[in-house]
């Protein structure tokens, strides 16, 4: 299972490309045997710090720390890491298990040892029957696969992939996801999987790295990255959110007497805040709460109007339009026993949310996203 | 009804183009020796072609620098290929652009220009020039073949192999070598091609000791155009045919 001591360690990676700095003081322990996916908009650095960590580019600054072992002069041929790449790259003039044991000859596996670990890896991925193909002539998902396969068949010390399953249909990607996440379990092998897909993120990782502009801003597990975002960037990218404003008036302890939306409230945060700040109350569709009428158990009820709904199968969402001018998400989940009246497009609703799930942030003005 | 439109466009141009050559071909077969007029089919030219000795020791000599000359060019041009391809250095793009001067430069600069260079080596003109003559001009064309192939791959294909533990030299042996295989045969074949039929810079560069077929046509033509040069002709050009379908079907082929 998970152990402790990192098995990959950044410290303070600094990446500049024509001037533009890229990665811009990266550190991040990873752990042996974690899944640990790194999140973030196009662009903001997650290819480049797999590429380091592969080989494929030197970092300006810094330091790559492998198993303890420092990995800045080392080749990529020679570093104990494999990568899956997006566009899988499997050699198109080998068949399949031929793809397979290029890692193992090039690394001079004895062939018997070669032979066993190339059948247990076409095993794993269901791919047995295809092993004498040659890659043009297997469906993307299949070729998925086998990139996969050929990587993790040299048993390397981290497997590094780089969005693999954007190229897949929706359906497979699902089962890819749980599929990757179950391989993580059975090898012991530490996954470090990049992906803008903030869903597939959550899905799949022990832990979550998210990143904006060539720096982490924040790393925890999924929970924790989705229910306490430390500022207002991953907030706003790892999930749907509304967004109140409002100001401090006083803290005492773990409360704060605030001013949102125009109306005085009580919030809680372990945060500290100075009276007079502007402040962000940052809600998931899931934390707020819709009436007809109201009763005086929840910290605030802001007037306003459905705006639209849908429904989703298991929920139903919907927005509303606060008379204040801000809209409201509002995620609902059906429950059979629940004898719930469900909003129409132009009802006028109370809005509020569940004390307590509401994160408090300082208003930093993000300009991102 | 388009069918017919595209066919009236095209047969004109191809008529353009292939005139000349079906006109040889036919005349090889023309039992008059002096006059263009039909006097019956025959076979005897071909059978004169296998008398005349000196033809051909130049076409065995032309085979062999041939041969040679495409051999030495796609070695060499498929080597600068890969290097322009996966190395950044100092002045790639001149290294790049030199190439296509090359290709460009009309012969009669290179025939000049190679001959004053041997004749300052102390060169005598004759098998060794030639060779070198012709290597030098066929390097850009396998260059460029094998460039546009490169062009095609997957650059993560490299890493790959990188990736799974091939140093420099075994990722050109397993992969890339492997893989642009194809188009080093067809500039091997476009080399073979451009030497045997290359006039200009030959005529430069070998001495009298060492005839070649192209100059042994051109001195046959000069004192008249008779039939057994029609057979030679139609002879290359069935050669000729055959290389580039098989050229091209090198260039198109995936694997
Ligand atoms: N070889 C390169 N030369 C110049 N700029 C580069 C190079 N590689 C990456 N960059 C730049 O570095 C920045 C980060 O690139 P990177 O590929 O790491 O982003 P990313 O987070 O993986 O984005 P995406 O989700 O789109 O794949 C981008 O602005 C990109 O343009
Ligand atoms: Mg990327």
């Amino acid at each position: 299972m998970t152990g402790n001591n990192p098995i990959i360690r950044l410290e303070n990676l600094v990446k500049r490309f024509d001037g533009a700095t890229v990665l811009d003081g990266v550190s991040l322990d990873i752990r042996d045997g974690e899944f640990l996916t790194i999140l973030g908009p196009s662009g903001c650095g997650k290819t480049t710090i797999l590429r380091i960590i592969a080989g494929f580019e030197t970092p300006d600054q810094g330091r790559v720390h492998l198993d303890g072992q420092p990995l800045n002069d080392l080749p990529a041929n020679q570093r104990r890491v494999n990568t899956v790449f997006q566009s899988y790259a499997l050699f198109p003039h080998m068949t399949v298990r031929e793809n397979l044991a290029f890692g193992l000859k090039m690394n001079k596996v004895s062939r018997r040892e070669a032979e066993r670990r190339i059948d247990d890896a076409l095993d794993m991925v269901d791919l047995s029957h295809l092993a004498r193909r040659y890659p043009d002539r297997l469906s993307g998902g299949q070729q998925q696969r086998v990139a996969i396969a050929r990587a993790v068949v040299n048993n390397p010390l981290a497997l590094l992939l780089d969005e693999p399953l954007s190229a897949l249909d929706a359906k497979l990607r699902k089962r890819m996801q749980v599929q990757l996440k179950h391989m993580c379990r059975e090898l012991g092998m530490t996954f470090v999987f990049v992906t803008h897909d903030q869903e597939e993120a959550f899905a799949m990782s022990d832990r979550v790295v998210v990143m904006n502009e060539g720096r982490i801003e924040q790393v925890g597990t999924p929970e924790e990255v989705y229910e306490e975002p430390v500022n207002m960037f991953v907030a706003r990218f790892v999930g749907e959110t509304t967004i109140l404003d409002g100001s401090v008036v006083s803290k005492e302890r773990e409360t704060l007497h605030a001013m949102v939306e125009g109306k005085a409230c009580e919030l809680e945060t372990a945060r500290d805040f100075l009276p007079g700040e502007a402040i962000k109350i940052v809600l998931r569709p899931e934390d707020i709460i819709v009436e007809q009428e109201t009763d005086s158990e929840h910290a605030l009820w802001l007037p306003g109007t459905v705006r639209d709904t849908v429904y989703k199968g298991s929920t139903w969402d919907m927005v509303i339009a606060l008379d204040s001018g801000k809209d409201v998400l509002v995620t609902e989940f059906f429950n059979e026993d629940d004898e719930r009246i469900w909003h129409k497009s132009g009802d006028r609703v109370m809005v509020s949310w569940y004390k307590g799930w509401e994160v408090v942030l300082p208003d930093e003005d993000v300009t991102a996203l | 009804m388009r069918r017919l439109g595209a066919a009236a466009r095209l047969v004109p141009v191809y008529l353009f183009l292939y005139l000349p050559i079906i006109v040889l071909v036919i005349f090889s077969f023309n039992s008059s020796k002096y006059s263009t007029a039909w006097r019956g089919f025959t076979w005897k030219w071909y059978g004169k072609l296998l008398g005349n000795e000196q033809l051909i020791d130049a076409a065995l000599n032309s085979l062999t620098v041939a041969v040679l000359a495409a051999t030495l060019a796609t070695s060499l041009g498929t080597l600068l290929a890969v290097a322009l391809y996966r190395y950044k250095f100092q002045g790639k793009s001149a290294v790049k652009a030199g190439v296509f001067v090359i290709m460009m430069s009309p012969d009669i600069v290179m025939g000049v220009s190679l001959l004053l260079l041997f004749m300052l080596l102390g060169m005598q003109p004759g098998f060794w020039p030639l060779l070198l003559a012709h290597t030098t001009f066929c390097i850009p064309f396998v260059t460029a073949t094998v460039m546009s192939r490169l062009k095609g791959f997957d650059p993560h294909l490299i890493e790959a192999a990188e990736d799974l533990y091939a140093g420099e030299y075994r990722t050109f042996r397993h992969v890339i070598l492997p893989m642009c295989l194809p188009a080093v045969f067809a500039g091997w074949l476009l080399s073979f091609t451009l030497s045997m039929d290359d006039v200009i810079i030959s005529f430069f560069v070998t001495g009298p000791d060492f005839d070649i077929l192209p100059l042994r046509i051109y001195a046959m033509v000069r004192m008249g155009v008779k039939p057994d040069v029609n057979a030679l002709s139609a002879i290359m050009v069935g050669i000729t045919v055959c290389l580039v379908f098989t050229y091209q079907l090198l260039m198109r082929k995936k694997k």
